[in-house]
């Protein structure tokens, strides 16, 4: 039996018969802990706009732009795009302070395929510092760091128009502290790091299938502040980096076949890209309300990014309905060559009910219809789209 | 059979309902030099955002067992949330490596004698279970 394959079978294994704790089990003064989770998501493509776009049958909803996860036009349900299973397992030395986490996912879009997403050293300095060193989620976004974990999330799937881009993790070295400010409880997380990416998911939404490019992050600096008080939070991100994309095929539609670019992608010119995000999320009560902007400028690219999204639920006991509209605006750059009628422009508003099974698993249903209001010149035009998606998501 | 039935149920649910009349309280270590706390506080050590005492001393959160009702009482009367929304905002901590959660204990008895062993902890217990040894710093009524 291939390696692979016995990862897989032991991994859905695990998730099946898992006690639904994080257990510590003591060996030789090390203490081992083991969580997962997993979500087993269907979505049925209900209309759209149809239309061969590069090499897929449209309509087209991108679920998840990193890893390439795209509902298509095909008939019948779709179980990859959302599905995933993931196990974490951390190693702690409590007379030492330091611990070590491996966290692996195997992916419904990637075949099953098993990838290592964060492994990371933690020293605690303090009772509220901790440093830590190795792969880790770049912290973009407000879930970024549980992208993968459904029964944290209030979706199906993360509102795509905000939570897409082509890196979402990097290795490096990040100290976050943790303080009181008045009544007020601040995290302050600082990090540095690099990023390698060969054939992102995102690019290849951009450039088909099976193109393949090559990102680079040099020099990643930033960090995040959250502040919270009982039921309110907010949370402001600044990360820059050096970046550099490179595209070595891609799908050109007069031959129906992959080329090699002529794009020449993004030169390392020296300059940074800088990314700034705010999120306020406010749990009053019965009431959820979820909002994030992003602002992404890269000197050199020939558009700038804007997205943001806004979520408005509330909960019924075990029940929990909730409605959000989310948007991403690509600002022309005309003295880098940008053309304002050629800009990526989508809108999409989803709704969500959510039932929790157990308190440690719940079952969502959600109805997501996507708007393309890209301009003229934009491509490739994956129009509009109508999506009916349904998860299982469990935590253990 | 249907009285004996009735009479069953309600036996069953005496444990709950005990738990849904008393009191919650949060406890610590006599000689801790903390006498009282605020509804935030509590919050901010529970959930994972501080792991200090205004002392200084570190926080050493105890949790009952998942299935206690004492557990669901507490979480609810201080966040106002369920133990499904409490259990999805730790996985958001847990597996991102942003906090731990706090130590799991096997009953309010031996909470207390964690709590009075241990300068550092702090446990929640039904009122009608403290003993002398811990000391009383927050209080959540029914609802």
């Amino acid at each position: 039996m291939p390696i692979k394959e016995a990862c897989r079978i032991l991994m859905f294994l695990a998730a099946m018969f898992a006690v639904p704790a994080v257990h510590g089990e003591q060996v030789g003064g090390v203490e081992f802990s083991g969580s997962g989770f997993l979500t087993v998501g269907v979505g049925k493509m209900l209309g759209g706009t149809r239309a061969t776009v590069l090499d897929r049958n449209c309509p087209c909803f991108i679920a998840d732009y990193a890893q390439g996860a795209v509902y298509d036009g095909r008939n019948g349900l779709q179980w990859g795009q959302d599905s995933k299973l993931g196990l974490q397992g951390t190693a702690t030395l409590p007379n030492a302070n330091f611990s070590v986490t491996a966290q692996a996912v195997a992916r419904g879009t990637h075949n099953g395929n098993i990838s290592l997403e964060w492994l990371y050293g933690s020293y605690q300095l303090t009772d509220n510092t901790v440093i830590q060193f190795g792969r880790k989620r770049l912290p973009m976004f407000y879930y970024s760091d549980i992208q993968d974990v459904g029964f944290a999330l209030p979706w199906t799937h993360l509102p795509p128009q905000l939570y897409g881009w082509e890196t979402v993790n990097y290795n490096g070295v990040n100290i976050r502290h943790q303080t009181i400010w008045g009544d007020w409880a601040a995290t302050i997380n600082a990090l540095a790091g690099n990023e390698n990416v060969s054939d992102s998911g995102y690019w290849k939404i951009y450039n088909g299938k099976f193109s393949r490019t090559r990102v680079k992050l040099n020099n990643i600096i930033g960090g995040d502040l959250t502040l919270a008080r009982d039921w309110f939070e907010t949370r402001l991100v600044y990360i820059q980096s050096g970046t550099q994309r490179e595209s070595f095929t891609i799908w050109d539609d007069a031959s129906q076949n992959y080329l090699p670019a002529t794009d020449p992608g993004l030169p390392d010119n020296g300059t940074h890209q800088k990314i700034y995000g705010i999120a306020l999320n406010m749990d009053p009560g019965d009431w959820i309300f979820r909002s994030e902007l992003l602002y992404i400028n890269r000197p050199g690219a020939t558009y700038k990014d804007h997205a943001q999204l806004v979520g408005l639920g509330r909960r019924f006991g075990e029940w929990q309905l909730m409605a959000t509209a989310s948007h991403y605006r690509g600002e022309a750059v005309v003295v880098n060559g940008g053309d304002p009628q050629g800009q990526e422009n989508h809108t999409s508003r989803s709704l969500t009910l959510r039932y929790n099974l157990t308190r440690s698993s719940d079952i969502k249903v959600q109805l997501d219809s996507q708007k393309d209001q890209g301009g003229p010149n934009w491509v490739p035009r994956y129009g509009d789209a109508r999506l009916l998606t349904l998860s299982y998501d469990k935590v253990f | 059979m249907l009285r004996r039935y009735f009479l069953v149920c309600c036996f069953a649910a005496i444990p709950a309902i005990a738990a849904a009349a008393d009191d919650i309280v949060v406890i610590v270590n006599q000689k801790t030099a903390v006498n009282k706390m605020s509804r935030d506080e509590v919050i901010n050590i529970f959930l994972g955002r501080n792991r200090q005492l205004s002392s200084g001393v570190t926080a050493l959160p105890l949790d009952l067992p998942s299935t206690s009702p004492e557990r669901e009482q507490f979480y609810s009367r201080l966040t106002g949330k369920s133990m499904s929304e409490i259990n999805a905002y730790w996985a958001r901590l847990i597996f991102s490596g942003r906090a731990s959660p706090p130590s799991l204990v096997h009953s309010q008895e031996e909470a207390m004698q964690m709590v009075a062993d241990n300068r550092s902890a702090m446990g929640y217990v039904a009122r009608s279970k403290v003993a002398p040894s811990v000391k009383i710093i927050f209080e959540l009524h029914p609802e």
